[in-house]
């Protein structure tokens, strides 16, 4: 035996090295199964009408057949994870299975309860050898206990309901008898059997109900009889009747140090009650063993009563087939062990018997190798049972292995076809349909409105400019802010141009005197007044600034209002309307689908610049040319000096005269030149609009670019518009991202079988 | 001695008859214009301080030099006219002197004026007379006129209607001026151009009684100086100064080709001074229609401050023109009276009244008286055809002179 764990020691390994592709695999069927939900989701979401209803109903099955698939994987991982071999034992009640157990492990009756006579081992246990001793009691939750007992009893007794929680099933109102229930021809022992217990279960749900809490509870082996045995006689006769715990446990986990060391790789499972339930209730023990056993061995005994093998046994056999699915034979899975009882001795002959016809068409070990040993006596067990289990598992269960793994993997070829199928088919219906055209041409409607509204927008803006460009009304501020500079000057020349008359005379008449002549100081005092009257008038500047701004802020105002939240809460101003528009211009350059003629159409707006020095410099200049001391007669080209005096504080006096003569004339002049062009700040700005208007809305790009304005903003401009459609044309999108995603992995999936 | 004796009683026939011996007819002459009589009209038609006895004043001054090569002058002909204008160059240059011009300085006439003047050919038989009115420019709008100045607008207006040239001076100045609507709006009030236009219509509607005689308005920008650079000035602005009278007067000169469609129309703007600049020019709310404003020029007066008029000399020809023009019109109808009568004179003096009426002519010096009467109207003639000459003469000069670089015919 010693040989024989290591060798299972070894076929542990080999399973152990599988298990990376296998949770791979897992990993990628959980992820098939939860696109099939999202596709499944989208699909009714969508309600597109163009997939037709079969559809759903396929994916339906597809996420059915991945259950299974990730079903039998999941039973592969366990059986590849497990670092013990599993055997299960099973049996009818009252045949010696918990004898067997603790002849196997050497473990007592604290750990493994018998009894004579009555059943004993209520719950499914799993023994392990450790080196500590511990039992891990898994308890039901009302759901499980509900899902796992009640309902397949209800389910059995044809009882419409179950009862919703403990409350409910506490006062129940179940017939006393099943001829009430089904009436007098009613002739079922098994129901009225079925009936009794249910009955049971109900009367004692005040001594259980408090342990369906769920999860786990760690119970020393001193007190793990309670959880899972039914209740001797002693207990029930005790005041208060006996506790029904182990109603509340779904399965106990036993660990502890086997004194039969030899068999410390093994793992045995506890199977009670297998076949005797009814079919549902089998089918969840069916599903549960799966993985978790390698084989099981089917105790049977000749006792009084059972002496054959009956009906209960044969049905075991056939849930057994189904655990073990179509890897190996029967016989690699099921052992039939009889327990040579002396006190039965004499019936044994009957149940060999029995067993050679019912279960081996009358030819030895056929199809179940039979095994007999007295359960009582550990050496028996384990020469006549456990080593020739083990050693058919070490000869067999490599081979078991791959077969159940390439079972497995093959069984998902045909259901990757079918979903890749079921996949394929949606996408094609969702090609057809075209989904989004209804939002392209609600989009494209909107694109167009917002340039007509634009444009509308924009008119007003330049027939306003065009007013003032155009009608002979002047520019009313222009004129104000020109006649008050023009009257600031003349203050400045009266007032002896900042420096006082008697002050200047004075410098004059010195200056004149020192030179010996007058021209010089003149023609340097005609300079310097020229200079600073072009300087005054310059102020004007500040005005075209504003008067741009106000435009801009027009226009910002405008965008604005059509844009939607694209350009946020805050209104244009003339102080932001600038950063509103240089912003709209960055949208437009980075929007997903870029604009970049309605970006330039911006930009280039806001490189309009009215300034005094590039626009109204050159006319003031001209009019300003008359201060000079030296001017050209126009009519002979002969150079006139423009003040002659002499060198006298009369001198002076002249000259400041004819200074401030040709300072106010100059000033006029300029004047003058400046309202004759009083129109052109709202000329230029007419000209820059109208330029803006035409590369915005009627440029060779325009339509298109407004398009993709609308298709990248779409949400921004239009926030709650394309909201309803929005949602739908996303619930489109879903649906195509999880058809893909399924078609995806289905993909990954038959490349990797 | 019987010679002696028939001689004496023939002088002393003829000194009882020659201061009252009449032709035996009604001679063809007597109704003809005499000299004297000959006073041409001349009417300045424009509102108040537009300039009107300015353009007199420098129309005097420029004949003084222009017209002296030709032997043509133009001289006041009594001593009212020559006081008044003396008046006005004096004030003229005390402003001069002062290096400011402020032309609301100049006092607007209070009453109308007629200048007398004389324009002389070089001989003294062919001088032409000719009146020039002068009147308050306010008399032109009604509601300044006022009803005690009415009777003396009513003589105003049947000279202007007996004038056969209109001089209608322009204030440049207040149409260049004017840049700001308000100011252009303004212009109809200050220089009434439809009053203009309604008396330039009387003038030309009488002007058509009488298509014979010559008829010519002159439009005459004045205080031009600073919108053309061909006096000193440094800026040409002439162009748009046209094309705002242009628009201004429009209506005056449609009316007058309408109504006297053989009427010469001119545009001559003159600089009246030439030495003046326009500095700046305020606006300001007429006192009584404060929705009017007023245009107030300043001027400064560009050194060296001589007195140097522009485009003048093309008013003064083309009136002188007109005034010669006119004469020569009316010496032919005179020249042809005279020589109706020299015919009748020479008839009568050759006519057969049979001896006896002959021998008692002769004896009485009634032939002599005939003869002489003969002689002497066909003198006449030859004085009236030697003045026609003249005429010709010194409308060929005229002529013959260019209009100038800023004058035009509209």
């Amino acid at each position: 035996l010693v040989d024989v764990n290591a060798q299972i020691s070894a076929i542990v390994a080999v399973r152990h090295e599988q298990l990376p592709v296998i949770r791979e695999r897992i990993d990628q069927w959980l992820r098939l199964d939860q696109q099939l939900a999202v596709l499944t989701v989208a699909l009714a979401e969508a309600g597109e009408r163009s997939i037709d209803r079969f559809t759903e109903a396929r994916v339906s099955e597809a996420r059915s057949s991945v259950a299974e698939m990730l079903e039998r994987l999941r039973a592969l991982e366990a059986r590849f994870a497990r670092s013990t071999v599993n055997v299960g034992v099973s049996g009818s009640a009252r045949v010696g299975k918990s004898t067997v157990l603790q002849s196997i492990t050497g473990l007592g009756d604290e750990q493994i309860p018998t009894g004579t006579g009555i059943p004993v081992t209520a719950v499914r246990s799993r023994i392990y050898h450790a080196d500590h001793s511990r039992a891990l009691v898994s308890l039901h939750t009302f759901d499980t206990f509900r899902r796992d007992v009640l309902e397949p009893l209800h389910l059995a007794l044809t009882l419409a309901a179950v009862p919703a929680g403990v409350d409910e099933f506490r006062t129940w109102p179940y017939p006393a008898t099943i001829e009430e229930h089904l009436g007098a021809d009613a002739e079922s022992a098994e129901l009225a059997a079925q009936l009794t217990r249910l009955r049971e279960i109900q009367q004692a749900l005040p001594t259980f109900a408090d342990d369906l809490t769920g999860g786990d509870r760690e119970v020393p082996l001193a007190d793990l009889r309670q959880y899972v045995a039914y209740p001797n006689a002693g207990e029930r006769a005790a005041p208060g009747g006996a506790r029904h715990r182990y109603l509340a446990v779904r399965e106990v986990m036993i660990e502890c140090p086997f004194p039969a060391a030899a068999v410390s790789r093994l793992g045995l499972v506890d199977l009670p009650g297998l076949g005797e339930a009814d079919t549902n209730s089998d089918a969840r023990h069916v599903a549960n063993l799966r993985g978790d056993v390698d084989v099981v061995v089917m105790v049977l005994r000749p006792a009084e009563g059972i002496a054959y093998f009956g009906r209960p046994n044969i049905r075991t056999l056939e849930l057994l087939k189904e655990v073990r699915g179509r890897a190996g034979s029967a016989r690699d899975f099921v052992f039939l062990a009889v327990n040579d009882a002396a006190a039965d001795r004499e019936r044994l002959p009957g149940l060999r018997q029995s067993i050679l016809q019912l279960a081996n068409d009358n030819e030895p070990d056929k199809r179940f190798q039979v095994l007999t040993a007295d359960a009582k006596d550990a050496g028996q067990v384990h020469d006549r049972i456990v080593a020739p289990v083990l050693g058919h598992l070490v000869e067999r269960l490599p081979a078991m292995d791959r077969e159940v793994r390439a079972l497995a993997l093959a069984e998902a070829k045909p259901v990757l076809e079918r979903i890749g199928t079921t996949a394929a088919e949606i996408g094609t219906a969702l090609r057809r349909s075209r989904p989004a055209q209804g939002v392209d041409g609600m989009l494209i409607g909107r694109a167009r409105e917002l340039r007509s509204q634009l444009a509308l927008e924009l008119r007003v803006i330049l027939d306003d400019l065009r007013r003032q460009a155009e009608e002979t009304a002047e520019d009313e501020e222009f004129v104000h802010t020109l006649e008050t500079t023009f009257d600031e000057i003349l203050e400045w020349i009266k007032g002896g141009f900042d420096e006082g008359t008697a002050s200047w005379t004075k410098r004059a008449y010195l200056e004149m005197a020192r030179a010996d002549n007058a021209s010089g100081f003149a023609a340097e005092e005609l300079n310097y007044t020229r200079v600073d009257i072009s300087r005054r008038f310059a102020a004007l500047s500040d005005l075209f600034v504003v008067r741009v701004n106000a435009v801009w802020a027009a226009v910002a105002t405008a965008l604005r209002r059509n844009l939607g939240d694209l350009l946020g809460d805050r209104e244009p101003s003339p102080e932001n309307a600038e950063a509103v528009l240089r912003r709209l211009s960055g949208l437009l350059e980075e929007a997903e689908e870029p604009c970049p003629t309605l970006a330039s159409a911006i930009t280039g707006l806001l490189e309009v610049r009215i300034d005094y020095q590039s626009q109204l410099y050159p006319r003031v200049r001209s009019a300003l040319s008359g201060l000079n001391q030296e001017v050209p007669n126009p009519a002979t080209g002969e150079i006139v000096h423009q003040t002659s005096v002499p060198v006298s504080e009369q001198g002076a006096e002249q000259l400041l005269s004819a200074v401030s003569r040709l300072a106010e004339g100059a000033a006029h002049q300029a004047k003058r030149a400046l309202l004759a062009d009083s129109m052109a700040p709202s000329a230029v700005l007419f000209a820059a609009v109208e330029h803006f208007a035409d590369l915005l809305i009627r440029s060779r790009e325009s339509d298109s670019e407004f398009r993709q304005l609308a298709r990248s903003y779409r949400d921004d401009i239009w926030p709650a518009e394309f909201h309803t459609i929005g949602q739908a044309s996303a619930r489109l999108n879903r649906l195509r991202n999880a058809v893909r995603s399924v078609s995806e992995t289905v993909a990954d999936l038959e490349r990797a079988q | 001695v019987s010679d002696s004796f028939l001689s004496l009683l023939v002088q002393a026939a003829r000194r009882r008859y020659a201061p009252t011996w009449t032709p035996p007819f009604r001679p063809a002459a007597q109704d003809a214009p005499r000299d004297a009589d000959l006073v041409f009209r001349v009417s300045m038609l424009g509102p108040t301080k537009v300039g009107k006895t300015s353009i007199i004043a420098a129309l005097l001054r420029e004949a003084e030099t222009s017209l002296l090569h030709m032997g043509v002058a133009l001289e006041p002909f009594d001593l009212p006219t020559e006081q008044r204008i003396a008046e006005h160059r004096r004030a003229i240059a005390g402003l001069l002197y002062a290096g400011e011009f402020d032309p609301a300085a100049i006092r607007a006439n209070i009453e109308e004026a007629v200048f007398r003047l004389r324009m002389s050919t070089g001989s003294a038989e062919v001088g032409i007379r000719f009146d020039l009115l002068d009147y308050p420019g306010g008399w032109l709008d009604p509601h300044r006129r006022g009803a005690e100045n009415q009777e003396g607008w009513d003589e105003c207006l049947r000279f202007m209607e007996q004038s056969t040239t209109l001089v209608i001076p322009v204030d440049a100045a207040v149409i260049m001026e004017a840049q700001l609507t308000r100011q252009k709006m303004s212009l109809p009030f200050i220089l009434a151009p439809s009053e203009v236009r309604d008396i330039a219509a009387r003038w030309a509607a009488a002007r058509m009684q009488r298509a014979e005689e010559p008829a010519m308005v002159v439009f005459a920008p004045i205080k031009c100086e600073s919108y053309f650079d061909d006096n000193g000035g440094l800026q040409n602005e002439s162009g748009r100064l046209y094309q705002l009278v242009t628009r201004l007067y429009d209506e005056v000169r449609e009316v007058i080709r309408l109504e006297a469609p053989h009427a010469k129309v001119f545009y001559a703007p003159v600089d009246t001074l030439g030495c003046v600049q326009l500095i700046s020019a305020r606006w300001l709310p007429n006192p009584v229609f404060p929705d009017v404003l007023e245009c107030l020029p300043h001027f400064g007066i560009r050194p060296p401050g001589r007195v140097q008029p522009k485009g003048v000399d093309s008013v003064l020809f083309l009136i002188c023109q007109q005034l010669a023009e006119a004469r020569k019109r009316a010496a032919e109808l005179i020249l042809k009276a005279r020589q109706e009568e020299a015919d009748q004179a020479s008839a009568l003096a050759g006519r057969r009244e049979g001896l006896l009426k002959e021998f008692l002519m002769r004896l009485t010096g009634e032939q002599e008286l005939r003869e002489e009467y003969r002689s002497k109207t066909s003198a006449l003639v030859g004085v009236e055809i030697d003045k026609i000459n003249k005429l010709n003469g010194v409308i060929d000069q005229l002529a013959a002179r260019p209009l100038g670089a800023r004058a035009r015919q509209w």
